[in-house]
């Protein structure tokens, strides 16, 4: 059977069953974890050394522990912890989606913090100074010159981290999301044939793989292009 | 949390060994240093074709390199579970299934580390080697990689809490490290499941935190000593 063959019929529809919960997956944990992770950001921002110090533990902390004991505990252990009521109604959806979402999504968001942190962080001092001369007050500061300046250093990062989740989704498959590679696998157990489907899976991913390094090249070439054309 | 700590301290450790292969914190802790170690040779060896003054070469290997990077490592692992006995007619325990992985999938981000330390160190360095009259070999073993192996640290150090980390992934094939033992056990005490859960998260964190802050203190100190390094002799 060739992979023409082999996509076209019965499997070809498992597996793009198992790429839109992959793609679902994956947006869902992209946009709660830049959320996630903004949040975090802004608190670290804090005047109060010890929230500081409490957040940047708490991020540390989740980077620390593997995604899979992430997910594991958000589907096996944290429902165990809900009272009745919201448990039911957690059981009566797709539980397993929405546990994964949960695990991916925190652990995106610290990676993402640091991103933005490390973009904030590479704003020269004299760019605040310059700004708070010119008559801005602290907040405007912020808001017009420092945060549009961090915002584009940490565009390739953020576009690296939606790789890295894209990625990371595959790990739901422990819990049983149907995503991408949980297909695959449930057709190699049908067929007792490996190459085929996990073929088909890796392919995918170098596609995903390829437009967002491509998208990351040619944002870094256009943010080159525009600062020469200021200076 | 406690009480679990107080009876199955020694399972969580070591798993069943010595009446099994050896399992728990421990194996975890093996996977992921021997991976480190075998890496490094592998990475290095990555790191010739990509510093290649061929551009078809340098091509090929950053596309080998693009494409381990890409797919993602739990993919990469069921690959080599039905595929390298397949190719090789012999079949592996899960625990060697996942260490070769583990050293070719990091030996690819290895390679990337090697190159970027090399290339951080002044081209004076690999001239005055040469017109030194070393050879293009021993400059690269005498001059270049010490100097290279200094910068290269911190990442180093990151690299092993991520394979710490890496290793979970063991349990998708039955490698009865950390996670698959704790999940063991948390499947034979019912209503304590959460619990040990919680115990799995905090060994985690117990081995990846305080490397986290190694290579955190050690890029500083990089830094610092190559501000120095770098200012002109007055």
């Amino acid at each position: 059977m060739t992979l023409i063959e082999f996509l076209s019929g019965r499997y070809g529809e498992l597996l793009l069953k198992g790429l839109t919960v992959t793609l679902q997956l994956s947006g869902v944990t992209l946009a709660a974890g830049f959320v996630i992770g903004v949040l975090l950001t802004l608190i670290r921002l804090s005047p109060f050394w010890i929230v500081r110090q409490a957040v940047g533990l708490l991020v540390d902390a989740i980077r620390s522990v593997p995604l899979l004991v992430h997910v594991i505990f958000w589907y096996f252990g944290a429902p165990e912890l809900l009272p009745d009521g919201p448990r039911m109604w957690l059981y009566a959806r797709d539980v397993n989606f929405i546990c994964a979402a949960i695990a991916i999504s925190i652990y995106a968001g610290a990676f993402i913090s640091e991103d933005l942190r490390s973009g904030l962080r590479s704003i020269p001092k004299g760019q605040t100074e310059a700004s708070l001369s010119l008559g801005f007050s602290g907040l405007e500061t912020f808001r017009y010159v420092i945060l549009p300046q961090a915002f584009r250093i940490s565009v390739p990062p953020l576009l690296g981290q939606a790789m890295t989740i894209t990625k990371n989704t595959s790990i739901a498959l422990m819990i049983g999301v149907p995503e991408l590679v949980y297909q695959a696998q449930r057709i190699q157990d049908i067929t007792y044939e490996p190459f085929l489907p996990y073929a088909s899976a890796t392919l995918v991913y170098l596609a995903i793989c390829t437009v967002l390094t491509l998208a990351s090249r040619a944002y870094s070439r256009t943010a080159v292009k525009s600062r020469g054309a200021q200076a | 949390m406690i009480e679990i700590l107080q009876e199955y301290w020694l399972q969580l450790l070591i798993g069943g060994f010595p009446h099994t292969p050896l399992g728990g914190l421990a194996l975890t802790l093996v996977l992921a240093v021997s991976g480190l170690v075998l890496a490094m040779p592998v990475g290095l060896l990555m790191a010739v074709p990509l510093r290649s003054r061929l551009k078809p070469v340098r091509a090929l290997a950053e596309l080998i390199i693009f494409y381990i990077r890409s797919v993602p490592l739990l993919l990469h692992v069921l690959w080599v579970y039905f595929l390298l006995p397949a190719a090789l007619g012999v079949s592996f325990p899960p625990a060697i299934t996942m260490l070769i992985t583990l050293v070719l999938f990091n030996g690819a981000y290895i390679s990337k580390i090697v190159v970027a330390g090399i290339d951080a160190l002044p081209r004076g360095q690999t001239e005055a080697a040469m017109s030194l009259g070393f050879g293009p070999v021993q400059t690269m073993r005498f001059i270049i990689l010490p100097q290279a192996l200094r910068n290269m640290l911190p990442s180093l150090v990151s690299q092993l809490s991520l394979l710490i980390k890496e290793t979970a992934l063991g349990a998708a094939i039955g490698a009865t490290e950390a996670t698959q033992t704790f999940l063991d056990l948390a499947n034979n005490l019912p209503g304590q499941a959460i619990q040990a859960y919680a115990l799995l998260a905090l060994a985690y964190f117990a081995l990846c935190y305080p490397l986290l802050l190694l290579g955190r203190r050690l890029e500083r100190r990089g830094r610092r000593t190559a501000k120095i390094a770098l200012e002109p002799a007055s």
